[in-house]
């Protein structure tokens, strides 16, 4: 299990979970540690382009761009799952991979007299049906929401202020959720283990 | 007019708040106060977060008592210790005084770290956290005590008054990018006398902030009382779980079925 390392937010979450979930985890910092990755974890907080330019600074843009080419999989967890699409009314300078189709907006677009960012724990609406264990709720922290998506893309939505926001996205072995399965309880790393089962097949 | 299944989702989520177990720590110990003083040793704080993780609570707030009087937090060791077991948001807060400090309890397993004291010296503080990790990981921290005409912020543990007003603090910290408030009242803390609910009200109003309101808890019928404030993200416990005051199991059922209870009046009405 690769976890790619860019500096920012907290990778011990991750890294704790995955070891619960029966991962020993190799940290990336370099792109050469790409090239025989089995899976790929894209964890991230905070801004679209502080992550963007951290993945870019350490050399590693290309490198993942090849591994998902090459169809080997990968989860973007939070901010990690924003940049897997196309950019962010967030940071209008960068470009996200665009392995996924559509953009993300603030949400007080959707409502601009409610609080943000979206804290807290939410119950998951899922419409596509998957191998992975289903997960009843998660916690969320966030204040972009990927919008103009690929309906095909869509696993589950959850409701912020009576609107459908995604959740969970995958097109293949490329997997992305917008809320932190490392801190959703034990519920949460079931979630996380069935996940990586399921894009390693 | 019939509600729609995302308006009943929405209802549903209002009235279910965050429930943060706030544990003061001073050498290895968690401790306890009334009123931010006579700090009594209640037992071992690694123990207690792995008991509120276990009996289902949603997120869990270290706070290094001591550390801002002696300029640093000493959770680290702590921290990484919870967070190995505890699969929930860990905040921690307590003697960050710049962002190095911060940075180091980022790499032992903080998602969030609470700022206090340090941010009336250094104001941009919360802002160079919030550049490096995101707004969402800084939690503007106020300890409010209730003055004639409002409430007053103190810092170093309710030790030092700042002659700020809670209100005016409240904006600062939303302008200086915090992406969360926690605001406990002085006055209620330890005392289970209830919530401050007239400083929610005021605190949710000045800010677009989630907000999460600590002090005084003193039952489940204190927690619902709250449910109420729309825009109240969260409520943070201390004593009501270290004294047993509070089974988080029933708390919850509650939460839900005072959701429920105004619907079913309304069929008979």
């Amino acid at each position: 299990m690769s976890v790619v390392d860019h500096g920012i937010g907290n990778i011990g979450s991750i890294t704790n979970a995955l070891r619960v979930c029966g991962y020993d985890s190799t940290l990336i910092r370099d792109p050469d540690e790409l090239n025989d990755a089995s899976i790929v974890v894209l964890p991230g907080v905070g801004n679209f382009g502080g992550v963007m330019s951290a993945i870019q600074g350490a050399g590693l843009h290309e490198a993942i761009r090849g591994h998902v080419f090459e169809d080997r999989p990968l989860l973007g967890i939070c901010v990690g799952m924003q940049v897997l699409f196309q950019g962010s009314t967030e940071s209008p300078d960068s470009n996200g991979f665009g392995f996924f189709s559509g953009k993300l907006n603030h949400l007080s677009s959707l409502d601009s007299t409610k609080v943000t960012p979206s804290v807290g724990w939410k119950e998951l609406i899922h419409v596509a049906s998957t191998d992975e264990v289903s997960l009843k709720e998660a916690y969320f922290v966030h204040s972009y929401f990927a919008a103009g998506i690929d309906p095909a893309d869509l696993i589950s939505s959850y409701v912020w202020e009576g609107h459908l926001v995604p959740s969970h996205v995958g097109r293949g072995r490329v997997q992305g959720v917008q809320f932190h399965p490392e801190k959703s309880r034990l519920e949460g790393l079931r979630f996380l283990h069935g996940v990586l089962q399921d894009i390693s097949k | 007019m019939e509600k729609s299944w995302i308006d009943l989702v929405l209802e549903e989520s209002r009235y279910v708040k965050r429930i943060v177990a706030r544990l003061d720590v001073k050498s290895n110990f968690l401790i306890k106060g009334v009123r931010f003083e006579g700090l009594r040793k209640i037992g071992d704080p690694a123990s207690a977060a792995l008991k509120y993780y276990e009996d289902g609570i949603d997120e869990i707030f270290l706070m290094d008592n001591v550390a801002s009087l002696y300029g640093r937090n000493h959770l680290g060791s702590l921290l990484e210790e919870v967070a190995r077991d505890v699969f929930v948001p860990l905040t921690v807060g307590g003697g960050i005084r710049n962002l190095s400090d911060a940075e180091e309890l980022f790499g032992l397993g903080a998602d969030k770290i609470a700022i206090n004291t340090a941010s009336f010296s250094n104001p941009s503080l919360i802002t160079e956290v919030a550049n490096k990790f995101g707004s969402q990981a800084v939690v503007g921290s106020v300890q409010a005590q209730r003055t004639l005409g409002g409430w007053e912020c103190l810092v170093e543990q309710g030790r030092d008054r700042t002659g700020v007003s809670v209100v005016e603090r409240v904006q600062q910290l939303t302008n200086l990018g915090a992406g969360e408030l926690l605001v406990t009242s002085v006055d209620n803390d330890g005392v289970q006398c209830g919530f401050d609910a007239e400083l929610a009200e005021v605190v949710v109003a000045t800010s677009t902030l989630p907000v999460v309101i600590g002090g005084g808890c003193g039952g489940i019928d204190d927690v619902l009382e709250m449910v109420k404030i729309e825009k109240l993200s969260g409520l943070s416990l201390a004593s009501a779980l270290h004294f047993d005051i509070v089974n988080l199991g029933e708390l919850k059922a509650k939460m839900k079925q005072q959701h429920q209870k105004p619907l079913i009046e309304g069929n008979f009405a």
